[in-house]
């Protein structure tokens, strides 16, 4: 039901792409005949709309107003002289007043300026950290597929092998299952074959065995990465079960 | 964000764990016979006049599932498993090898101990012993044979069963006719009967101790049995009319026959304990060539009555039939393999006569030879092959064709035409 529901979508969506080629071929071979007879004109037309174009560019440039600050002087000049010394140490202990509270000022800002790098440090470091572990999980995740893809035709090979070296005896009779366990070394050579399920037809099963020891050893198995290989390869269960015969 | 990439790695991992455990599935195959080196046979000091060796050799070739290592290739000539070296034979490109040890065991009799080692997988697959008189040494290599087919083929062998054919030798424009019994390799041809009347449809009895046939010799035709051990003969039939195609019912107590004393031919059941008829089918049309189907319940058997020759099959019980062929038009003389499901019979297509299987379950038809005047089919006992009577040049000879069609083979034959072969059933 779900194969046959999925496979009309399939057949659809083919349909529909073939029905939209076929029509394209149709609809759009001749009008790029004439595209082509058209062409100078597009070409004069174009170039009136880039001529105003490329003056836009040209003053593309941003102004950033600057304002640099400028700490007010105090002017004593215009003052009576008789309150110019009163006047000159009530200044002078302003101009104390003034230069520490500046001071303050100053090492206050100094402060939070400090503060504020680091925080920015440490969301630089945070977010930095957090990259890092993306880019580590993505690697993860490729390393994982090419890993896949390279079990994948590793398996295909061992599974051609196996079918080239598989001779049924004529007792073979379709539905007939034997799931056997091949060991491996390194070098790929098959160093033990075990049953472990059985068909119940004895020459069937040993044409199995058979099959897998006269394979005798998969010499490709040696450009594997050896972790790969000892994760997934140093056991290898096989199934066979034959779809092309007669009975 | 980070909970979800553990998320994706703890799944990957996982998922990765649970691969290992995939299994790589194998469908296909790639079948071609087993080569297979039969060492000759350690008789050191006895003279047999037969080379056990070449026999089993020749058996196994012929069943087209064997292809055999040559003897001048050899490295060594062992007598028993402790004496193989396993790589000599393993640079011969041999995945069995055969070796044994003839023994004379005192009294005329001798003991054949032999091996059947697994090359590829080093290791001794059987060691069994037969014994024999120095007369039967072909027995003994047959036997071989068998034990070594069935165990690589998972197929009980048919090489230590026989053969019953017809012979006509064609001498000063008067024929001689002879119903012969032969090994199933075609040696060993012992008379059973000759005759100047021909002789026809010659049948084996269950046990295949009996044959019986058609002999015209009391100047009709009439149905005969006939112990092969001790020549002892006995008339069946003597209708007016057809009396023909006798087949051995299989537990051996009844015989299915053709009978047309009644006006045309139908199907009759003889209880050979009492000597009574019964008649089986009631048509205006011939009905003729009764086989029996392995549980002995039902015959299939061929007719006419749709029109062209068709095969049918019987109920005995309910007398009901049912038309079984409706490829072509022409389907006759059925020989049922022991499977009940596999039947052989003459198909003729484009005015030639092949020879054809028909699946009974999937109704599929395969011809299996392309010769052109072949007939009667008769299927061996363990249903790998059957043998068939076909013309070579003018002469008539006995072929024989797997029912795969993957092997064919022509039987070496003795003087004269041959033709109407049966094959007997297991003898052991």
């Amino acid at each position: 039901m779900r194969n046959s529901l999925s496979y009309s979508v399939a057949i659809l969506l083919s349909l529909v792409l073939h029905i939209a080629l076929v029509g394209a071929l149709f609809v759009n071979w001749q009008p790029e005949t004439e595209r082509v007879m058209m062409q100078p004109q597009y070409i004069e037309a174009k170039l009136v709309e880039l001529a105003p174009k490329k003056k836009t560019p040209a003053p593309k440039l941003k102004s950033k107003p600057k304002a640099p600050p400028k700490k007010p002087r105090v002017d004593l000049a215009k003052k009576k002289r008789e309150e110019k010394k009163r006047l000159a140490k009530v200044a002078a202990q302003k101009k104390a007043a003034e230069k520490k509270r500046l001071e303050e000022e100053r090492l206050k800002k100094a402060e939070q300026e400090r503060q504020e790098q680091q925080r920015q440090e440490a969301e630089r470091q945070r977010k930095e950290s957090e990259f890092a572990e993306a880019l580590a999980a993505e690697q993860a995740l490729v390393n994982a597929r090419e890993d896949e893809q390279a079990a994948n035709s590793y398996r295909q090979l061992i599974q051609q092998r196996l079918s080239e070296n598989w001779s049924r005896p004529p007792s073979a009779r379709l539905g007939m299952e034997t799931l056997i366990r091949i060991r491996l070394v390194p070098t790929g050579r098959v160093v033990g074959v075990t049953v472990l399920k059985s068909s119940g037809d004895s020459a069937f099963d040993r044409s199995v065995e058979q099959a897998a020891l006269k394979a005798e050893q998969f010499v490709e198995l040696q450009a594997m990465d050896p972790a790969l290989f000892e994760k997934r390869f140093r056991q290898v269960d096989v199934a066979f079960s034959p779809e092309d015969l007669r009975l | 964000m980070g909970q979800k990439i553990f998320a994706l790695l703890f799944l990957l991992l996982f998922s990765s764990a649970s691969y290992s455990e995939l299994v790589i599935r194998v469908t296909q195959g790639n079948d071609k016979p087993t080569r297979i080196a039969i060492a000759p046979i350690d008789q050191t000091g006895i003279q047999t006049g037969e080379d056990i060796s070449r026999i089993v050799e020749s058996d196994l070739q012929r069943s087209g599932l064997f292809e055999t290592i040559e003897r001048r290739n050899m490295l060594a000539f062992p007598g028993r498993a402790q004496d193989v070296y396993y790589r000599d034979w393993r640079m011969l490109g041999s995945e069995y090898l055969v070796a044994g040890q003839l023994r004379s065991v005192g009294g005329g009799r001798y003991q054949l101990e032999f091996s059947l080692l697994n090359v590829t997988a080093q290791k001794t697959v059987l060691t069994h012993k037969v014994s024999g008189s120095i007369n039967q040494m072909r027995d003994l290599a047959h036997l071989v044979s068998d034990k070594v087919y069935e165990e690589i083929t998972g197929i009980r062998g048919a090489f230590s069963t026989r053969l019953a054919y017809v012979t006509a030798i064609r001498k000063n424009d008067k024929y001689t006719y002879r119903l012969n019994v032969a090994d199933a390799d075609g040696a060993r041809e012992k008379l059973v009967l000759e005759s100047a009347e021909p002789i026809m449809s010659p049948s084996w009895s269950g046990n295949g101790k009996e044959l019986a046939y058609v002999s015209f010799e009391t100047g009709r035709p009439a149905i005969f049995r006939q112990n092969l051990v001790t020549a002892a003969r006995q008339q069946l039939t003597n209708f007016t009319g057809l009396n023909g195609a006798p087949s051995w019912s299989p537990d051996g107590t009844q015989m299915a026959l053709v009978l047309s004393k009644d006006g045309n031919p139908e199907i009759y059941l003889l209880d050979l304990q009492s000597n009574k008829f019964s008649r089986l089918t009631r048509h205006f049309a011939i009905d003729t060539e009764p086989t029996w189907m392995p549980d002995g319940k039902s015959l299939l058997f061929t007719s006419d009555r749709g029109g062209t020759p068709q095969i049918y099959k019987l109920n005995i019980a309910t007398k009901r039939t049912e038309r079984l062929t409706f490829t072509g038009n022409y389907n006759a003389r059925p020989s049922l393999a022991p499977d009940g499901r596999t039947l052989a019979m003459v198909h003729r297509q484009k005015d030639t006569f092949h020879i054809a299987s028909f699946d009974l379950k999937t109704g599929r038809m395969i011809e299996l030879t392309q010769t052109r005047l072949d007939e009667s089919p008769t299927v061996a006992p363990n249903g790998a092959m059957l043998m068939y009577a076909t013309k070579q040049g003018d002469r008539g000879v006995l072929a024989a064709v797997s029912l795969d069609a993957g092997v064919r083979y022509v039987l070496p034959s003795s003087v004269g035409d041959v033709r109407e072969p049966a094959w007997s059933p297991f003898l052991r």
